[in-house]
Parts: C-alpha cells; structure tokens; sequence
C-alpha cells in the first residue's frame, strides 16, 4: 500500500519526470557535502559559510512549505541541511575550545 | 505563518500612508516584498559571488565533482522556477547564473 502510493507520486505531475522532483534531490549534494566535510579536520570547517547555510535553509524550508505545489522532499534537504550545518558548528566550537583534543 | 505575524505587519504599513499604487501592488502580491518568495533569492546570490570569487584560484583547487553539483543545480532549478507558482524572476536568474559559473569552473579544471 506504501509503495502503490510512492509509485502513484512519482509518476504523478510532481514526479520523476518533472523538475519538481530532481530540483530537490540534486539540492541533497549540500547534505553530502556537509557529512563529508564533517569527517575532515575541524580547521577546514568555515564558520561563515555554515552560518550562511544554516540560515539560507531555514529561508528555503519556508519557501518548499508554501511553495505551490508544496515540496516534502525540499522540505526535508533543507531542515537535514540544518542539522548537518549545526553539526558542523558544534564540531568547529568544541574543537576550538579544546584544540589539544582530536 | 502561525501566529499570521507578517501580514498583519504588511497590513498595518498598507493602511498608514497613501502609498502609490506599483508599491501596493509589490507588497500585496503574491511574490511580494513581504513573502519568502521574494527573499530566498537574495541569499542565494551569496553562492554564486563566492563562486565567482573563486574565478582566481588556481586550476587544481578546484573541486570539479562540486562545481559539476552546483552548475547542474543552477541549470535544473532554472527550470524549476519556471514551473512553481508564485514565479520568481530573481530566482531565476540566481540560479542560471550559478550554473554559468560552475561551468566556467569545470572549463577552468
């Protein structure tokens, strides 16, 4: 039932053949570049691009919520996008309070 | 949004002054001054002037899997615009741009 409703989306007029779909999945790159770079040293980490983005997603959440059609799958890159920046902080703040740690 | 503080904002600055009627039709519309819709694009220029910033780098800082990401997202999301309501010219423009300038990049490397 889970899947007749996935595969009733896809093919629907906000699906897999429309932008309203890939627009949103190739905006997921910023998810995956931010989990990479969470895994480099923290002195790479730019505090005014994280900042930047962490703001630009909240903007753009708004913007997938009321957009029309809506967009769930914007929605969620951007709300993810501000969890993995806010992470990416974290990690810079805790790393330059302590820079003995690794 | 929830607590409908916006536009009641919009409505009281409507209702003080006799504006002219182009500024009242900019702040009641759909893409208004008053919407994300119209907002959203001015941050959205910050990625592409960082990118163009980059133009002076050498050739072998450049990431190419991230700029071939971010020029096929300024091209997709340019056609994007095109079909969501309330349409948003700036948006448009910010992302053909940014997919400009990820390719100049890619041409670059």
């Amino acid at each position: 039932m889970v899947f007749k409703g996935l595969i009733e989306f896809l093919k629907g007029p906000t699906g897999v053949r429309t932008t309203h779909f890939w627009g949103p999945v190739l905006n997921w790159g910023f998810i995956i570049a931010g989990i990479i770079d969470s895994n480099k040293p923290p002195e790479k980490i730019s505090s005014r691009m994280t900042t930047t983005l962490i703001l630009y997603s909240t903007m753009f959440s708004r913007f997938a919520w009321r957009v029309q059609p809506r967009n769930y799958i914007l929605l969620a890159c951007h709300l993810t996008n501000v969890t993995v920046q806010c992470n990416l902080l974290r990690i810079k703040y805790t790393y330059s309070e302590n820079p003995s740690n690794n | 949004m929830a607590f409908g503080i916006v536009p009641k904002l919009r409505d009281r600055i409507l209702n003080s002054y006799n504006w002219h009627p182009w500024i009242r039709k900019r702040m009641l519309a759909d893409n208004g001054w008053f919407t994300v819709f119209h907002w959203c694009p001015w941050f959205k220029w910050a990625i592409v002037i960082a990118n163009f910033n980059d133009m002076t780098i050498p050739a072998q800082n450049i990431s190419a899997p991230q700029q071939v990401a971010v020029s096929l997202t300024g091209f997709v999301w340019s056609r994007y615009v095109t079909q969501i309501y309330p349409f948003s010219a700036n948006l448009l423009a910010v992302n053909f741009f940014m997919g400009v300038s990820g390719l100049v990049q890619i041409i670059r490397k």
